[in-house]
């Protein structure tokens, strides 16, 4: 049986939808920029590239629960902590932190930390694949393909656009 | 640009594509005619900046004479990644004349801030590029006078930025300290990207703050980059941490003359005010929902306009503090200047 009950339909729709799109677009970006800095020496760039894929994450896990979709947004007090515990914050925040103690030593195991919670937070969407890598030669359609399927109960609900104005608007 | 510089451009486009056994003209050869014949191409963004790695895309930053969506084309000659993004000739046309226009604008939206930081990481990329190919007239001499502007259109929405979000911290403060250390530290970042644009470091992204500092010398500046890239891990640290990234920023910005400037909340997209009774509710995409006394200031009226040092009235700040107000910098008006 497939029948399983997901909760409020827009809240539901907002996170799977949104919470994709952000780990697809601006979460996997920012991964890859903490792995190519963590080889080039750029630290400065791994802590901002870290601490934004940190706050993404967390934004995912906050959808499922009370936050609204913010991500394409800035008002200035758009708030990527809404509705995640605290200690489940000071633990992201504690991990960027450990930027500070990566020169000289083997990074590997923190990756791996990093790794895993974008992975957990990729999984609080339940999708049936991992999701494709946007940086990748098949990923970007595949990755907008999957999106694109949601689009029409996206609008249908009034909740704000799924993928960013950059992709979808002229400039 | 100079021959010094472009030669200094192409030489980092060249390291970076010799690997893949690639020439700049196969680079060039990515951007189709499908779009209509290309008025100017541009090999863009963090390799041609100086601070991309091996794996990193080169950008193609592409004029042509219809209008297009900006969504990037991805290819992946002999597997180096090459992401084009093409642009109408009329619509960059006119957001570059947009551009001439004052930052802080008079009268700000959160439409017009979009539109502007779209149009600053775009124009910049075009004119801190290297141009691949040209029409050797209109488009070329085009591309030359964004590159000296560029700095000056930087360090006004730098400036603006720091304002911004220095003030969103300050009032989110007592309510949200996490959040506002974090506005506080996107606020110290924004002024240290304006000192970099003033020295003449103006890649529009701030993730590369410590490779633009490190490039300059500027010691001071990459010591408070990395206290503002790290927040504090503990909620007890807020405070303290907010106070420190304060007083960075009005030390970052003591020359910038913000006599006239203001600040202006207006609602934020999706939300809604809803009469009920004596309470006014107010939703956002009907997700989540905040009452209100319904002869509130922040009930009655469409938008606020308060000075840089203006107390906010509590109920304006608690529904900014709830993300249903956007915040702007709204600069002097021309007419009441006059």
């Amino acid at each position: 049986m497939s029948v399983r009950p997901v909760g409020d339909l827009r809240r539901y729709v907002a996170h799977v939808s949104h919470a994709v799109a952000a780990l697809f677009v601006a979460a996997q970006a920012a991964f890859e920029d903490v792995e190519g800095g963590v080889e080039s020496g750029q630290w400065e760039l791994v802590a901002a590239q870290a601490q934004h894929m940190a706050l993404v994450c967390l934004h995912v896990h906050g959808l499922a629960v009370s936050a609204e979709p913010y991500i394409w947004d800035d008002t200035a007090a758009t708030d990527p902590y809404a509705g995640v515990p605290d200690e489940e914050v000071e633990a992201a925040l504690r991990l960027v932190d450990e930027v500070r103690l990566l020169p000289g030593k083997d990074p590997g195991p923190w990756l791996d930390r990093m790794r895993a919670m974008l992975a957990a937070a990729e999984a609080t969407v339940q999708l049936p694949d991992r999701l494709p890598e946007l940086r990748s030669p098949a990923g970007m359609f595949s990755g907008v393909r999957l999106i694109r399927q949601w689009l029409p109960l996206v609008d249908e609900l009034g909740l704000p656009p799924i993928l960013p104005g950059d992709w979808t608007k002229p400039l | 640009m100079s021959l010094a510089v472009q030669d200094v451009r192409r030489s980092r486009l060249e390291k970076h594509i010799a690997p893949y056994g690639l020439t700049s003209e196969q680079i060039r050869d990515q951007v189709d005619d499908v779009f209509g014949e290309p008025l100017l191409v541009v090999a863009t963004g963090s390799v041609l900046a100086g601070f991309g790695r091996s794996t990193s895309d080169i950008d193609l930053y592409v004029v042509v004479p219809d209008e297009v969506a900006s969504t990037p084309i991805v290819s992946y000659p002999s597997g180096a990644r090459v992401d084009t993004a093409l642009f109408g000739a009329g619509t960059l046309t006119e957001r570059h004349r947009q551009m001439a226009g004052p930052w802080p604008p008079p009268d700000p939206s959160a439409i017009g801030h979009t539109r502007r930081r779209r149009s600053l990481d775009c124009l910049s990329r075009f004119g801190l590029g290297l141009p691949l190919a040209t029409d050797a007239g209109q488009w070329q001499s085009w591309q030359q006078a964004i590159e000296r502007d560029v700095p000056g259109w930087l360090s006004a929405w730098h400036a603006a930025e720091a304002v911004r979000k220095q003030a969103a911290a300050r009032v989110l403060l007592p309510v949200k300290p996490r959040l506002a250390a974090q506005k506080a530290a996107e606020a110290v970042i924004a002024g240290l990207d304006r000192r970099c644009a003033l020295a003449g470091e103006c890649y529009f992204k701030s993730k590369f703050i410590g490779d633009k500092l490190r490039r300059l010398g500027d010691e001071r500046g990459l010591a408070w980059a990395r206290q503002a890239l790290f927040l504090p891990v503990t909620l007890a640290e807020s405070a303290d941490y907010v106070r420190w990234a304060d007083e960075v920023v009005d030390t970052l910005l003591a020359d910038v003359d913000t006599r006239g400037w203001r600040l202006r909340l207006v609602p934020a997209a999706g939300v809604v005010w809803h009469s009920f009774g004596r309470e006014t509710l107010v939703s956002r995409w009907s997700m989540r929902t905040v009452a209100v006394d319904a002869d509130s200031p922040a009930a009655t009226a469409q938008s606020w306009d308060y000075g840089l040092a203006e107390p906010w009235h509590p109920d304006v700040a608690g529904l900014f503090a709830e993300v249903m107000l956007w915040l702007g910098v709204a600069g002097p008006d021309p007419v009441g200047d006059r």
